[in-house]
């Protein structure tokens, strides 16, 4: 299998090097890291934005596309980090701990070559960890029926939950609301229209694509505008000094803790970068012998956060791409990008696209050495791109969100819809409503009714999903999440009962 | 934020996912198509769903009478000067914690913001993708406080002009020409640009 997997690699490589995939990687790269670097966009609003150009390309390039944007926008919101204090992305919030102390302490060449390599290597880590265990994984997920799938998107949701600690209630009824926008429309199995008030226009259902540029894209230049955000840092200097070698074995347990970090928790659907990044922060600061002295500008402080970010890369991939379950927006919009183009992710797409795959393994690989070249570039001429008006930016955000709507089915009324969802997420967003579970149930809602149904035609019974040995397991992990996720409210009721008793 | 706005901001987003609930389970269980009779039934998943919302609505609910109740509590403790015991105060759902956010956002803008969206909806169909993306880019820099009337209408026809050449002729993409003489226009307007040639 190793020798297979090496081999199919290769044969990605030299997919990956043509000029159009290369091009499209590299151009997906500078997109993501410019778009991170700015406060107020995300590198997701960027993904969602790339959808419409999917429409000229193969699966491949257009895959290789928004992989170059993710990997390349992950990392690029530690840049304003590291300079501004202002966090590109949430997950670089930990970057402003200790990069912009190093920043304010006259080091800030030294703080972006720390993040730009620690970024790449977490990167490339994840990145192996995909090659080597997606195939595997993809093999067992073959031996899946309705029942186990139905279970596995169970799972993905029940996850999504979990990671809201918080914030449960307002993570659960985001969900909800997107379990219930998923079931609008022709249902599966007689074709009955369902939720869509005798309105032709919703038979065919919410296309989640258009829903997720509308939160995405339309959504944030909503919350930007109100924000009245203030970019101009004309004197900026992003000169970067990358580590040398012996800095870099200093770190390397750092390093090494944090990519593992990163990619057990980028597996977790709808923990992310900011879920991996803050662990990473924390773990290391417990174990650091300069723990103490975290957040005045400790050099494992900043590589920590910085790996573990992007060693969620790959790992979030995994579950896309055996399974067909997205678990995060990054992954949702590449699913989509698959899903327009006709390709179906999931454990087939190991047998019969083998080519897509390893040109994405390879991407992902290459993408990650990427960052390192253009990292250095936009951090050069960051005070340029901070120089852009916002209103130019966010008036063509706007714009290509109408042209992507329309493009997914060629009907006026996605726009409509696409609208309306940024309306929403704008209003969800300054409620803080996480936005992520309502996409995530609109995606795998229909999904999850189709399986649950189509186990039930085959084996009659809902106890069918406890009593097969792997849906049982499935069910089991799903049941141990909703546990954890719930242990702290538990304990926090039980000490307040004592404290009234006391 | 005053206390009637924020106890406004408690209560309405549980009652406005209640209110949802209950007019998307009415309108299912009115619904002569979706029969509950048949096996595998097409409202049973959607039913199971918006149950769901209404449950988390009500917990919502429950939650944020709660949240009022103790600031009630705390209040009159605070009132008869005794030592507060402010553990367990703040529940986990509680809006107030995002009011400091809240006062930072620009109302007049949003109000702005959303109605040049709708406008922009709706104007696609009936002037046509051209005119009605001429016509927001030029608001969206309005509202964003550039006043240069030069800026607006340059960086409007140059984008516009841009987002054509990209997505009609290089990506063959039949974006909406408009209806009636809107239609004739940008028909007229492509094969002058020879964005395309067929009609």
């Amino acid at each position: 299998m190793l020798l297979d997997i090496l081999n199919n690699l290769l044969g990605g490589m030299g997919n990956l090097f043509q000029l159009w995939n290369f091009g499209l990687l590299a151009l997906g790269s500078l997109i993501g890291i410019t778009a991170g670097a700015l406060p107020g966009i995300a590198f997701v609003n960027a993904m969602a934005l790339a959808l419409p150009f999917a429409y000229f390309m193969s699966p491949v390039t257009a895959m290789l596309f928004l992989t170059g944007i993710y990997v390349g926008g992950i990392f690029g919101g530690s840049i304003s980090s590291i300079l501004l204090n202002i966090p590109g992305s949430p997950g670089s919030l930990p970057a402003t701990w200790d990069g912009y102390p190093l920043t304010k302490s006259g080091k800030s060449a030294k703080a972006l070559g720390i993040a730009i390599t620690c970024s790449a290597i977490g990167g490339m880590v994840s990145a192996m960890l995909m090659i080597f265990f997606s195939p595997p994984f993809a093999n067992f997920a073959l031996t899946f029926d309705q029942p186990e799938f139905f279970a596995a998107t169970f799972l993905g949701l029940v996850t999504v939950i979990a990671i809201a600690k918080g914030q449960m209630l307002p993570a659960l009824a985001s969900l909800f609301g997107g379990l219930v926008f998923g079931s609008v429309g022709f249902d599966f199995f007689y074709g009955a229209p369902r939720l869509t008030f005798n309105w032709e226009v919703l038979d065919g259902g919410i296309h989640f694509v258009v829903a997720m540029i509308g939160m995405f894209a339309i959504g944030e230049v909503l919350y930007t505008l109100t924000q009245n955000l203030k970019t101009n840092h004309r004197n900026l200097k992003g000169h970067t000094q990358l580590p040398r070698v012996k800095e870099l074995w200093d770190l390397k347990t750092t390093i090494a803790r944090a990519s593992g970090i990163g990619c057990m928790i980028g597996v977790i659907p709808g923990a992310g970068g900011i879920v991996g990044a803050v662990i990473s922060y924390g773990v290391e600061k417990q174990v650091s012998k300069r723990g103490d002295k975290f957040g005045t500008g400790v050099e494992e402080g900043l590589a920590a956060p910085e790996t573990a970010k992007n060693a969620t890369t790959g790992a979030a991939t995994i579950p896309m791409l055996t399974l067909g379950i997205p678990g995060s927006a990054a992954t949702a919009i590449m699913m989509a990008a698959l899903m327009l183009k006709g390709v179906n992710p999931g454990p087939i797409l190991f047998v019969q696209g083998k080519e897509l795959v390893y040109t994405v393994f390879a991407g992902y690989l290459v993408a990650n050495v990427l960052i390192v070249v253009f990292g250095l570039l936009i951090a050069r001429g960051f005070s340029y791109i901070m120089r852009v008006p916002p209103a130019i930016l966010y008036a063509i955000i706007i714009v290509l969100s109408v042209i992507g709507a329309f493009a997914v089915r060629n009907n006026i009324f996605d726009i409509y819809i696409a609208l309306a969802f940024g309306i929403l997420s704008y209003f969800m967003k300054r409620f803080n409503f996480p936005t992520t579970p309502l996409v995530l149930g609109l995606i795998l809602g229909p999904l999850m009714e189709r399986f649950y149904l189509t186990s039930l035609a085959s084996y009659g019974s809902p106890a069918e999903f406890l009593v097969r040995p792997k849906t049982a397991i499935i069910m089991s992990i799903a049941g141990l999440f909703l546990v954890w996720s719930l242990w702290p409210s538990v304990i926090e009721t039980i000490r307040r009962i004592r404290l009234k008793e006391k | 934020m005053v206390d009637a706005e924020k106890k406004n901001k408690h209560f309405s987003i549980p009652l406005f996912c209640l209110a949802v609930g209950i007019i998307l389970l009415t309108n299912l269980l009115l619904d002569p198509v979706i029969d509950l009779q048949k096996p595998q039934s097409p409202g049973l998943w959607p039913i199971a769903m918006v149950s769901g919302l209404l449950l988390v609505g009500f917990c919502m609910l429950c939650t944020a009478i709660r949240t009022q109740l103790r600031e009630k509590h705390n209040l009159l403790a605070q009132n008869n000067n005794k030592q507060i015991d402010h553990i367990g105060v703040k529940q986990k759902f509680d809006f107030s914690q995002q009011d400091s956010d809240e006062s930072d956002h620009d109302d007049r803008k949003l109000f702005l913001g959303i109605v040049g969206i709708i406008a922009y909806g709706f104007t696609v169909h009936y002037l046509g993708f051209t005119l009605a993306t001429v016509g927001i880019i030029g608001y969206w820099l309005f509202i964003w406080n550039i006043k240069s009337f030069l800026k607006i209408i340059s960086t409007s026809f140059v984008g516009t002009g841009l987002i054509l050449v990209v997505f009609v002729k290089i990506g063959y993409l039949p974006l909406p020409k408009g209806v009636g003489q809107f239609h004739d226009f940008t028909i007229w307007l492509f094969r002058t640009l020879s964005l395309f040639q067929q009609s």
